[in-house]
C-alpha cells in the first residue's frame, strides 16, 4: 500500500464525499432538516416566552442570545438590567433581497434601516465596553452591557433620530445595535467591526445575516464632534475569496437634523473617500497597545526619525507573546504644523525555518492603535519570526498626493526595518 | 416522480461536481463541506418545490453555494481568512514523492493511529486540508486539485510535500513503541 492510498482510507473513514450523495439523499436530508428547524423554533420560543415570565416576575433583566444551533443565556446576577428577547424571525418576514442594487448606496442604505425599523421589537441596542473585554479577537462575551435604549416603536426616523441623539448626549465608547436575522448570526458582528477598525467612540453598527442573501451585513454610524459618518457594507467584502468589495462612506454635517429623512437625502450629496472614512475612523481614541514585546526585540518600544520635512517620529511596538507576531503602529507625529490627512501602513514579517526558504507575510492596514496579527503564521507554516519592515507613508494637509492607492501615492514613505529583512520580487 | 423531483435530480447530477470543488475551495475546513454542500442542494430543491427553474443551473448553483458559504461562516472566521495574506516565497519542488519504509498497512489497521493521523490532517492550514481532501478523497489529479484551488500544480506540490513530510513524522514517531 503506498501513502497516498493511507490518507485516502483515513479521510474516507471520517468524511463522505457528497457527490456520492444521491439526489434522494438530498431529498431525505430535507426532510429532516425541516423537522431539526421545527424543534429549534419551537424550543427557542418556549424558552423565550419562560425567560421573559421570570425576568419580569423577579424584576431583573436577562439576556438571551440566540443562534440557530444553540441559545445561551446569561442569569440576572450577570447583567445588567435589562430585558430583551429576540423572537424568531420569520424568513417571510426578511424584505431584503439578492437583488439588491449595489450600486445604488440609498438603496442599501434604506434597505438596512428598514430592516431596523420593521424589526425594532427585536434590536437590542446596548452600549459595550469594550475597552475592558477580552482581547481575543473571538471573544464577545467578554463584553460589558453599560446601558440600553428604549426604541420607540412610532415611526422610522424617530427609531433612527434616537439612537444618534444618545450617541451625541451620551458618547458611549460603543453602540452596539443587533437586528437578528433568521440565521441570528448578527450578534457578532459588533465585535468584529470594532477589531477590524479599532473603533471605540460613538460608534453604531447595524448588523443583520439574511439567512438566505446575505445582501448586507453592516451599516455603521459614527458620531464625531456631533457630525455622522455613516459606513455601508455589503457581504461581498467579506466574501469568501472573491475580489469584489462594496463599501459606501457617507458624511452628514452636525447642521442638519439628524433624522432619518435627512440623512437619506444628505446621502446622495455626501459620499465621502474610503480614506477619509479610514482617517476618520483610525483618529478615534485608537485603543491602547497592550502588548509585551518579546526578548529578542528587546523589550523596548522603537521610536525612529527620519530626516524628512517634518522630521516625523513614528512609535510601534512588535509582539510575540501571544505566539503570533503582532505590529502595532502607535503614533506618527510631526514637529511642522502640518496635519495628517491619510495614512496607509504596510507591514512585512520575514519568517525563517531551518532548512527552508524565507517566508513572508505582508497586510495593509489604515490604522494607528490598532494590533495587527499575522495570523495563524506560526500554526500554518511554523516558521519563527526573523524580521520586520514597517512602511509607514502618509499625507499631510500641506504635503499630499491624490488618488492615492498605496503606499507608493503617499507624500510621506517611511521605511522602519527591524532584524533581518530583505527585498523580494 | 413529480417534476421538480425530475428537474432537481437532473440539476444535481449536472452540477454536483462543480458545486464540490466551488465549496472545497471557498470553505474554512474540510469538515465542513458535505454539510454546506448538502444546505446548498436543500435551498435548491425547496426553490425547485416551489416552482423556480433556473436558466443557467451551474450559475445558480454557484450562486446558492455562495450564500450558504456565508451563512455558515461567522464573519470573523471569514475575516481571519480575509485578512491573512501570508504566502510563501521559495523555490517549488516538483518532486512529492516521499522514500518510505514504513508499513503502510500496520497503520491503516490501526485505528486509534488513523484516528490522529485525521487529528493531524484537520490541524494543517486549510489550503493543506483542501489539498488532502481533493488530492485524495475526490480523487482529483494535481492539475485538477490545482486549478480548482486557483494555484499552480508547482505550489500545490510543495505544500502537499511540506505537509506530507511533517504528518510522517508525526505518525512514525507515534508508531515507535
Amino acid at each position: 500500500m503506498k501513502e497516498k492510498e493511507l490518507y485516502t482510507e483515513i479521510l474516507k473513514q471520517h468524511l463522505t464525499l457528497p457527490t456520492e450523495l444521491s439526489a434522494d439523499d438530498i431529498v431525505r436530508t430535507e426532510e429532516k432538516k425541516i423537522r431539526k428547524k421545527t424543534y429549534v423554533r419551537t424550543s427557542f420560543v418556549r424558552y423565550a416566552v419562560a425567560a421573559a415570565a421570570v425576568a419580569l416576575a423577579i424584576g431583573v433583566g436577562i439576556k438571551v442570545l440566540h443562534s440557530s444551533d444553540n441559545i445561551k443565556t446569561e442569569t440576572a446576577e450577570d447583567i445588567i438590567p435589562n430585558m430583551t428577547v429576540m423572537s424568531e424571525q420569520d424568513p417571510s418576514q426578511v424584505i431584503t433581497e439578492s437583488s439588491v442594487p449595489l450600486e445604488d448606496a440609498i438603496g442599501i442604505f434604506t434597505t438596512v434601516f428598514n430592516l431596523a425599523a420593521e424589526q425594532k421589537n427585536d434590536l437590542e441596542v446596548s452600549i459595550v465596553n469594550y475597552v475592558e473585554s477580552d482581547d481575543s479577537m473571538l471573544d464577545f462575551d467578554g463584553r460589558k452591557v453599560l446601558d440600553t435604549i428604549s426604541v420607540s416603536q412610532d415611526a422610522e426616523s424617530d427609531f433612527i433620530s434616537a439612537i444618534i441623539q444618545y450617541m451625541i448626549a451620551q458618547k458611549p465608547e460603543y453602540l452596539g445595535c443587533r437586528a437578528v436575522g433568521k440565521e441570528g448570526k448578527g450578534d457578532l458582528a459588533e465585535s468584529d467591526f470594532q477589531k477590524i477598525f479599532g473603533v471605540q467612540t460613538s460608534t453604531l453598527v447595524f448588523s443583520y445575516r439574511n439567512a438566505q442573501y446575505d445582501a448586507v451585513d453592516f451599516a455603521a454610524l459614527t458620531v464625531i464632534d456631533n457630525d455622522v459618518y455613516v459606513c455601508l457594507f455589503d457581504s461581498q467584502l467579506l466574501d469568501l475569496g472573491t475580489d469584489q468589495e462594496y463599501e459606501y462612506y457617507f458624511k452628514i454635517p452636525a447642521s442638519d437634523d439628524n433624522d432619518f429623512a435627512a440623512i437619506v437625502q444628505h446621502l446622495q450629496e455626501r459620499v465621502i473617500s474610503k480614506e477619509e472614512w479610514e482617517q476618520i475612523i483610525s483618529t478615534v481614541s485608537p485603543e491602547e497597545a497592550k502588548s509585551k514585546p518579546l526578548a529578542e526585540f528587546k523589550d523596548e518600544e522603537f521610536t525612529s526619525t527620519f530626516s524628512l520635512s517634518g522630521n516625523p517620529t513614528i512609535k510601534y511596538r512588535i509582539d510575540m507573546s501571544a505566539g503570533t507576531p503582532t505590529v502595532t503602529v502607535e503614533s506618527i507625529s510631526l514637529d511642522t504644523d502640518e496635519e495628517i490627512t491619510s495614512i496607509n501602513i504596510g507591514i512585512r514579517a520575514y519568517f525563517k525555518r531551518e532548512g527552508e526558504r524565507d517566508l513572508i507575510s505582508e497586510i495593509n492596514t489604515p490604522n494607528l492603535g490598532c494590533p495587527i496579527t499575522l495570523m495563524n503564521y506560526e500554526d500554518e507554516n511554523g516558521g519563527t519570526l526573523n524580521g520586520v519592515r514597517l512602511t509607514v507613508s502618509f499625507n499631510t494637509d500641506k504635503h499630499s498626493i491624490e488618488n492615492m492607492h498605496d503606499y507608493n501615492d503617499r507624500a510621506y514613505v517611511c521605511l522602519i526595518e527591524v532584524g533581518e529583512v530583505y527585498d523580494i520580487d | 416522480m413529480d417534476n421538480s423531483k425530475q428537474d432537481f435530480e437532473i440539476l444535481y447530477e449536472s452540477t454536483k461536481q462543480s458545486t464540490l470543488k466551488f465549496i472545497t475551495s471557498k470553505c474554512l475546513n474540510i469538515t465542513d463541506i458535505e454539510d454546506i454542500f448538502q444546505e446548498t442542494y436543500v435551498r435548491i430543491l425547496d426553490a425547485y418545490r416551489n416552482g423556480f427553474r433556473a436558466d443557467e443551473p451551474e450559475a445558480y448553483v454557484i450562486g446558492v453555494a455562495k450564500h450558504c458559504l456565508s451563512s455558515h461562516y461567522s464573519v470573523m472566521q471569514r475575516l481571519r481568512v480575509h485578512i491573512s495574506l501570508s504566502r510563501v516565497s521559495g523555490s517549488e519542488k516538483d518532486d512529492i514523492d516521499i522514500e518510505d519504509d514504513t508499513d503502510i498497512e500496520n497503520i491503516v489497521t490501526d485505528k486509534m493511529l488513523c484516528n490522529r493521523i485525521y487529528d493531524d490532517i484537520l490541524k494543517q492550514p486549510p489550503d493543506i486540508q483542501k489539498i488532502f481532501y481533493l488530492r485524495y478523497l475526490a480523487g482529483l489529479s494535481l492539475e485538477e486539485t490545482a486549478q480548482t484551488l486557483a494555484m499552480t500544480e508547482s505550489a500545490v506540490k510543495q505544500k502537499l510535500y511540506k505537509a506530507l513530510r511533517k504528518l510522517r513524522r508525526n505518525y512514525q514517531r507515534r508508531e515507535l513503541p
